[in-house]
C-alpha cells in the first residue's frame, strides 16, 4: 500500500523537450537500458514470472501433472521436495507450486490490468484536462482533489465491502481509485506540450483538437506512461496483499499471492514454506517492477549521463 | 498571507462536499445494510425491525437521507406548538410510517452542525467513538512522520553528497527493498523477530497491561512505539530520502552554489548552508501526501500491533456496517488531508522567498 | 564528509543500545496479586447495561458484574438452585406448570451496600417489556405472562403456557441495581441507550467491580473485596482484564510469552503446539466439544420465487421445489459423499468431531444410536442415478435425465455460499467441493462477507449456505422450533430459511415442549425421533463440530474450566508458589 504512494513517484518536473525528437530519443533509451545490467536482470525475472503465471494452466497440467485445486488432506504441510511436490503442500494438501503459479496469474492480472485501466483513465483524463483547460480542468481538478483527500485504503475498504471482491471487481475498484496520480502527471506534461511550437503550429494550421491530442501529444507521453505503468503494477500487487490481510481481498477458491500469504501466517509453525514462498513471489515481483521503473526513468531521461 | 489562507480554505469547500457525496454514496451502496447484520441471531419480529429502521431513517429517499445527514432534519419536521408531535413538514411527510399518526419532530442536526449521529453498534455518538481513538492514532502518526523525516532527510542528503558511491547505492536499494515487502508481512516478521524470538520488544499493544486507568506518559512506554513506528515510517523514510536526494542534486547544480564555491567557501558550508536550505523547499510539499499516507498505512499497522487507533476502528466499522462511524472516520481523514495540503502550501510560501501569496 | 558517517554510526549504535535496554523481562506465568488477563479478539464492548446488551464481548463482561435469577451448574450443565451468581436459592412449580415461584438468596449485595432483592429483577423485567428500551429478549417477552414480586426475596413468574423450556426462557433475566437504575434511567427509558452509565457502571453485584474501559485496548475489572460469597472465601485475583489483541498470530505469541493468563479458545492451528508444551508442564489445557456446529442449509423451495410458509391468514403458500436440492435423495447423496476423515485432517487438524444431529454429545437429549452418514461414494452415486441424475455427456458433471425436480439436461450444479475469513471454513468447503466433484456434483463455493451472506439467507434466494450454529447452554433442543417449523419460515426474519416443513417434526417439537411432567428421558425420546427424521430428510446437513481447547499458564491454580462455563470460579484463581 504504502509503496504505491511513496516510491512510485515520478519526477513531474522533467523537461518536456526531451520527448520530442522521437526516433533518436527511443534509440538512445533502448541503448541505455541494454547497458543497464540491473534493469535487464529485473526485466528478465519479471518476464519469466509473467510468462509462468500466464502459462500456469499449461505448466501445471502438462509439466507438473498436478491440479492446483486437488485437495489431499492426508498429505498436508509436506515440506518442499517431498515426492512430486516441489514446493511442498498447503494446509489441505494442495501442491504449493501449482497454486503459486495460478495465484501468480491472478495477482499479475490484477497488477497489469489494474494498472492498464487506471492509466487509461488517468492518461485520457489528463490529456483532455490539460489540453482544454478552463472549466474542464477545474471540474477535473476538483474531482481528483476530492478523491485524493480520502486515504485510498479507506476508500478501498469501503469498496471492497460493497463488491465482495473477485479479481475482476478488484481490478475495477483499484483502477477507479488509483488513476488520480497518473492523471496529475499527464496533465502537467500535456500543459507543457500544448505550448510547444509544433503543437501551436498544428493548431494554427487548423488541425482539430482530437487530432492534435492523439497525433502530437499522446505519442510524447508514452515513455512517462510506461514508467508509471511498472510502478503502478508493483503498487497494486502490494495493495491486493494488504486488502487480503484485512480479509477484504480476493476470496478463495481464487488464489492470489496476497491471500496465500496472509492466510498462511497462522501456519508459520507447521509450514514455514507456506509463508516464505508467496511472500518471496510478491517481494521479487514488486522489487523487479521498481528496479525496472527506476531504470526506465534513467534511460528516458537525457539529463542523466553516466550512472 | 491571511488572504491566501482564506482563499485556500474557500477552495477546500467544494472538495469537502465532494468527499461527503462520494462517501455517502458508497455507504448507501453497501449491501446488507445495518439492520440485518444488527439483528442476526436474535428473535425479532419484522414489525419491530421495521420500527427500528424507521427510527434510523434508512427507508427515506436517498437525497433526503443525505440531506438529513448533512444538515439535519430538525427543520424538515418541526413542532411549532410544543406538544412533542411534528406539525410542520418540509421535504418529508409528517407521517413517515403511514400509520395515520404524525411522528415526533426531527432531532438531527447534521454533520455540518457537528452532529455525526449515533454509532449503530457502540450506542454512543459517533464523534465520541472517533475522539477516544484519536490520541493513539496521532501518537503513532506523528512518531512515524518524525522518524520518517529524521532518518529520511539525512539519508537523502548523504546519498546526494555521495552520489554514485556505496552509501548512495545502499540507500537507494534499501528504499526499494523495504517498499517491496507487503506491509503486514514486514510488521509480523519484525514482531516475531524482536518480540517473540529475541524478546527485546513488546508484542504489540500501546502499553503494559495493568489495572491502571490510562497508559503511562509516552516517555515511559517508548518500547511499545518502536515497532509500529518502524513499520509505518519505513515507507516514509524511503520516500523522503529519495526526494531529498533528488532535490539536493537539483540544487547543487544551480548557479548560486557555483558562486558560493567560487567565493572560496568550504564544501561543507556550501552543502549545508546553501544546498540544504534550498533543497528543503520541495520537501514541504510532501507534508500533505504524508498525512494521507500515514493514515492509510496505519490501518494495517494498527491491526497487527493491536494499536487502539482510528484505522482499526474504520475496518471494524465497515465490517459491521456501522454507517455513522465509517462516515466520521472518512471525513476526519479527508479533513486531515486537506489540512495537510494547506500546511504544505503555507510552508512552501513561508520558506520560498521567491513566492509571494499576497493578492 | 566523514563527520556524517560518524554521526550516522553513533545514531545507529544509540538506537541499538536503546532497544536492548528497553528489552524488559517478560512476566512469566501468573503471579499472586496479578490480574487475570484474557484476550478479546473481537470488538470493543458496547454497553455494560444488561437490559440493552446485544453483543458477545459486552455480555462476557456483564456476566462478571451482575447476578442472574438462575444459574446452571458448571458440571451437570443443568439449571440448579444456589449456584454462584444465581440468585434463586430454590423454586417451586405450580400444579398446572405455569407459575414458578423463586426464593431468592439474601446474601447478595450491590457494592454500595444495598441488598439485591426482587425489586432489582422487577426493574429488569419492567424495562425489558417496555418498548422504549428496544430489548432483544423477545423470547422472554413472548413467553412470560407476568412477573410479580411477592416480597423482597420471593418472585412469582407466570408463563403463558406450561412448557418444559420455561427455565431456559428465563436465562437472560438479570438483576440490575434498581435504586441506581431508577435514578439514572427511570424517567427516560427511551434515552437509556444514550446514558454515560452504560460504559461506566459504578454499581455492580458480583465478585468483580467495573473499573475502566479503554476503547480498543482493554476493559478492567477490579476484585471486590467485600463480596460475600466467593468460591474460596475471598476474591484472589487483583482484577480481570479483557485485553484487545487483534491479530491471531500475535495473540498466540502473547500467550506463549506469558502476557495472557489464559485463552478460552486456542486456534485449531496452534492446538498441537499448546498440547506438546502443556505435556512439558508449561501450560495447562482443557479440551471439550465446542458448543458450535457447522452446518450447510439447503434451500428446499424454489429460490427464484421465495415465499413465506403461510400467508397472513395462516393458509399455506406454494413455495415450489428447489430444482436440485428439493429431492431428498440428492441431499442424502451429498451427505454420503462426504469423507469426514479427510475434512477432519485438512480443516480441523484432527480436532473435529463428526455430528449426526444438531445436539452435542454433552447434552441430555443426545441421540446415542444416531450415526452420521458413512462415507460411501458408491451409494451416493447409486442414489443420484436413482433420482435421475446421470452423466450422459461424459463431462464429469451429472445432468438431469428423468429427475423429478427439474427439466432434463440441467446440470447437477448449485451454489454454496459461506462466510469468508475463517480458515477452517475455507478448508472445509474447499475439500467438500472436491469430494462432491468425485460423484459428479458441481458445487460452486463462494466465500462472502457475513452481512451479504445474511442478506441472501434471510431473502431465501440461495441454493445452499454454510454457517455456524452456536448453542445455548444448557442445551435446549427446543431451539429447533425456530429453525425447522413453518412458523419460522418468514422471508426477512425467520430462521427456517430453507423452507423445511414436516408436520410430524412440528408436532414432535410441540409435544416435547409441552410434555406434562417434563420427564427428561421421555422428552429425549421425543426429540430423538425428531433428530432421526431430520437426519433422514436432511434439510440441513450437519458437518462438524470440533474440540475447543482452553489453555492457561502452567502455574495458574484452581483453573477449572468446564464446557460452556469456563469462568465459573475465577475469583478463586491463584498462582502456585514457586
Amino acid at each position: 500500500m504504502s509503496a504505491h504512494n511513496s516510491v512510485a513517484h515520478l519526477d513531474s518536473e522533467t523537461k518536456v523537450d526531451q520527448y520530442v525528437k522521437s526516433r533518436s530519443y527511443w534509440e538512445t533509451a533502448l541503448l541505455r537500458i541494454r547497458q543497464d545490467r540491473l534493469t535487464m536482470v529485473a526485466l528478465t525475472i519479471l518476464l519469466c514470472i509473467t510468462m509462468m503465471s500466464a502459462l500456469a494452466p499449461f505448466i501445471t497440467s502438462n509439466i507438473l501433472h498436478l491440479d492446483p485445486n486437488q485437495t489431499n488432506p492426508t498429505q498436508n504441510f509436506l515440506p518442499p521436495g517431498t515426492g512430486p511436490y516441489i514446493l511442498g503442500t498447503d494446509d489441505i494438501g494442495r501442491d504449493q507450486l501449482a497454486r503459486l503459479l495460478h495465484a501468480g496469474g491472478v495477482s499479475m492480472r490484477i497488477g497489469i490490468f489494474g494498472a492498464a485501466f487506471s492509466l487509461s483513465i488517468g492518461v485520457s483524463m489528463g490529456v483532455i484536462s490539460g489540453y482544454f483547460g478552463g472549466m474542464v480542468d477545474d471540474v477535473m481538478n476538483w474531482l481528483i482533489t476530492t478523491i485524493d483527500s480520502i486515504p485510498s485504503l479507506y476508500l478501498l475498504i469501503l469498496f471492497a465491502a460493497i463488491f465482495s471482491p473477485s479479481a475482476e471487481t478488484l481490478i475495477l475498484v483499484i483502477s477507479l481509485i488509483s488513476w488520480t496520480s497518473s492523471m496529475r502527471l499527464i496533465r502537467g506534461q500535456t500543459l507543457a506540450l500544448r505550448e510547444q511550437e509544433y503543437v501551436i503550429a498544428a493548431r494554427a494550421l487548423g488541425a482539430n483538437a482530437w487530432r492534435i491530442m492523439f497525433v502530437h501529444i499522446v505519442p510524447n507521453l508514452i515513455s512517462i506512461t510506461i514508467i508509471s505503468m511498472t510502478l503502478t503494477i508493483a503498487g497494486l500487487i502490494l495493495t491486493e496483499s494488504a486488502l487480503s490481510y484485512l480479509g477484504l481481498g480476493v476470496q478463495p477458491p481464487q488464489a492470489t499471492w496476497g491471500n496465500m500469504l496472509s492466510k498462511s501466517q497462522q501456519f508459520f509453525r507447521q509450514g514455514p514454506h507456506l509463508v516464505i514462498f508467496p511472500g518471496l513471489m510478491i517481494f521479487i515481483t514488486v522489487l523487479c517492477a521498481y528496479v525496472i521503473g527506476d531504470g526506465l526513468r534513467d534511460a528516458f531521461d537525457p539529463t542523466i549521463r553516466n550512472r | 498571507m491571511t488572504q491566501y489562507v482564506i482563499r485556500r480554505l474557500i477552495q477546500a469547500i467544494p472538495t469537502f462536499f465532494g468527499i461527503t457525496i462520494i462517501s455517502y454514496a458508497l455507504m448507501l451502496g453497501t449491501p446488507g445494510g445495518p439492520i440485518k447484520a444488527m439483528f442476526f441471531g436474535q428473535r425479532i419480529p419484522p414489525e419491530e425491525i421495521e420500527r427500528r429502521e424507521l427510527a434510523l431513517g434508512v427507508n427515506d429517499p436517498l437525497p433526503i437521507q443525505y440531506l438529513r445527514w448533512l444538515v439535519g432534519d430538525d427543520w424538515m419536521r418541526r413542532d411549532t406548538d410544543g406538544d412533542g408531535i411534528a406539525d410542520t413538514a418540509f421535504l418529508i411527510p409528517l407521517d413517515v410510517n403511514g400509520d395515520g399518526e404524525p411522528e415526533p419532530p426531527g432531532d438531527r442536526y447534521g454533520i455540518l452542525r457537528g452532529d455525526f449521529g449515533r454509532s449503530f453498534f457502540h450506542k454512543r455518538p459517533a464523534i465520541d467513538v472517533l475522539v477516544e481513538r484519536l490520541p493513539a492514532t496521532l501518537e503513532l502518526g506523528f512518531s512515524g512522520l518524525i522518524v520518517g523525516l529524521v532518518l529520511g532527510l539525512p539519508i537523502g542528503v548523504l546519498a546526494a553528497i555521495n552520489q554514485g558511491r556505496w552509501f548512495d547505492q545502499v540507500s537507494r536499494v534499501g528504499a526499494v527493498v523495504v517498499n517491496a515487502l507487503p506491509n503486514f508481512w514486514l510488521a509480523l516478521l519484525l514482531l516475531l523477530l524482536f518480540g517473540s524470538t529475541l524478546g527485546w520488544l513488546p508484542l504489540g499493544n500501546r502499553c503494559r497491561t495493568t489495572l491502571d486507568d490510562t497508559c503511562p506518559p509516552i516517555t515511559e512506554r517508548l518500547e511499545y512505539l518502536i515497532l509500529p513506528t518502524v513499520v509505518l515510517a519505513a515507507g516514509a523514510v524511503a520516500t523522503y530520502s529519495r526526494y531529498m536526494r533528488a532535490s539536493m542534486l537539483d540544487v547543487v547544480n544551480q548557479d548560486f552554489i557555483r558562486t558560493a564555491y567560487s567565493k572560496g567557501l568550504s564544501s561543507r558550508v556550501v552543502w549545508l548552508r546553501h544546498g540544504l536550505r534550498n533543497a528543503m523547499l520541495p520537501i514541504a510539499t510532501l507534508l500533505g501526501p504524508s498525512i494521507t499516507f500515514l493514515l492509510g498505512g496505519a490501518v494495517i499497522t494498527e491491526t497487527v500491533f493491536s494499536w487502539p487507533g482510528v484505522g482499526r476502528l474504520a475496518v471494524n466499522a465497515v465490517g459491521q456496517r456501522d454507517f455513522p462511524v465509517v462516515m466520521i472516520v472518512v471525513i476526519y481523514a479527508a479533513m486531515a488531508t486537506i489540512l495537510g495540503y494547506l500546511l504544505s502550501d503555507l510552508m512552501y510560501a513561508i520558506l520560498d522567498p521567491r513566492i509571494r501569496y499576497e493578492k | 564528509m566523514k563527520p556524517f558517517y560518524r554521526l550516522a554510526m553513533v545514531a545507529c549504535l544509540c538506537l541499538l543500545m536503546g532497544v536492548t535496554v528497553w528489552g524488559q523481562d517478560a512476566p512469566l506465568g501468573f503471579a499472586e496479586g496479578d490480574p487475570v488477563i484474557e484476550p478479546n479478539f473481537g470488538d470493543d464492548i458496547k454497553t455494560l447495561n444488561p437490559i440493552i446488551v446485544a453483543d458477545g464481548p459486552s455480555q462476557d463482561v456483564i456476566n462478571r458484574l451482575f447476578p442472574v435469577l438462575i444459574q446452571y451448574n458448571p458440571f451437570t450443565l443443568a439449571w440448579n438452585p444456589g449456584e454462584p451468581r444465581g440468585l434463586a436459592e430454590s423454586w417451586t412449580i405450580s400444579d398446572d406448570g405455569r407459575v414458578y415461584t423463586f426464593q431468592l438468596s439474601d446474601e447478595y449485595y450491590w457494592n454500595d451496600g444495598t441488598p439485591v432483592t426482587t425489586a432489582d429483577i422487577m426493574w429488569f423485567w419492567n424495562a425489558t417489556i417496555n418498548e422504549d428500551t428496544n430489548s432483544n429478549n423477545q423470547l422472554l417477552i413472548d413467553q412470560v405472562e407476568s412477573m410479580v414480586a411477592v416480597d423482597d426475596y420471593t418472585l412469582e413468574v407466570t408463563f403463558k403456557v406450561a412448557s418444559c423450556t420455561a427455565l431456559d426462557t428465563l436465562n437472560p433475566v438479570t438483576a440490575v441495581p434498581a435504586h441506581a437504575f431508577e435514578e439514572w434511567f427511570g424517567s427516560d427509558l427511551a434515552g437509556m441507550e444514550d446514558s454515560e452509565f452504560n460504559l461506566d457502571m459504578p454499581v455492580t453485584g458480583l465478585d468483580f467491580t467495573f473499573d475502566n474501559f479503554r476503547p480498543g485496548e482493554q476493559v478492567t475489572l477490579r476484585a471486590y473485596e467485600n463480596y460475600p460469597d466467593p468460591v474460596e472465601g475471598s476474591v484472589i485475583p487483583a482484577g480481570y482484564i479483557y485485553k484487545t489483541v487483534t491479530d491471531q498470530v500475535v495473540q498466540m505469541e502473547q500467550f506463549y510469552a506469558g502476557e495472557l493468563t489464559w485463552l478460552e479458545s486456542v486456534p485449531q492451528s496452534s492446538m498441537e503446539e499448546v498440547r506438546t508444551r502443556s505435556d512439558a508442564g508449561e501450560f495447562q489445557i482443557f479440551e471439550a466439544p465446542a458448543n458450535t456446529i457447522r452446518f450447510l442449509s439447503f434451500n428446499l423451495a424454489d429460490p427464484e420465487n421465495p415465499q413465506d410458509a403461510v400467508d397472513e391468514d395462516g393458509n399455506p403458500l406454494d413455495q415450489g421445489v428447489h430444482p436440485i436440492l428439493g429431492d431428498k435423495r440428492v441431499r442424502q447423496a451429498l451427505a454420503l459423499a462426504m469423507n469426514y476423515d479427510e475434512i477432519n485432517e485438512g480443516a480441523f487438524f484432527g480436532n473435529g468431531i463428526p455430528v449426526a444431529s444438531h445436539v452435542l454429545p454433552t447434552s441430555w437429549a443426545y441421540p446415542e444410536d444416531l450415526a452420521p452418514y458413512p462415507f460411501d461414494p458408491d451409494a451416493a452415486g447409486a442414489l443420484l442415478d436413482e433420482a435421475g441424475w446421470t452423466d450422459e455427456d461424459g463431462d464429469g458433471i451429472r445432468e438431469c435425465n428423468g429427475c423429478e425436480t427439474t427439466e432434463d439436461g440441467t446440470p447437477l450444479s448449485f451454489k454454496v455460499e459461506t462466510n469468508a475469513g475463517n480458515v477452517s471454513q475455507e478448508a472445509l468447503y474447499t475439500i467438500l467441493q472436491d469430494q462432491w466433484s468425485q460423484i459428479g456434483v458441481d458445487a460452486q463455493v463462494s466465500f462472502l462477507d457475513f452481512n451479504i451472506l445474511v442478506d441472501s439467507l434471510l431473502a431465501q434466494n440461495y441454493d445452499a449456505i454454510g454457517l455456524f450454529w452456536n448453542f445455548s447452554i444448557p442445551a435446549n433442543p427446543d431451539d429447533a422450533t425456530d429453525v425447522f417449523t413453518p412458523s419460522a419460515d418468514v422471508i426477512g426474519s425467520g430462521f427456517n430459511t430453507g423452507s423445511y416443513n414436516n408436520p410430524r417434526v412440528t408436532e414432535l417439537l410441540e409435544e416435547a415442549r409441552l410434555l406434562p411432567g417434563c420427564d427428561q428421558a421421555e422428552r429425549a425420546a421425543i426429540y430423538g425421533e425428531m433428530y432421526e427424521i431430520l437426519a433422514d430428510e436432511l434439510p440441513w446437513l450437519w458437518l462438524s463440530t470440533s474440540t475447543v481447547m482452553s489453555a492457561a499458564q502452567g502455574n495458574l491454580e484452581n483453573w477449572d474450566p468446564q464446557a460452556g462455563f469456563a469462568r465459573w470460579n475465577i475469583d478463586a484463581w491463584t498462582s502456585q508458589s514457586r
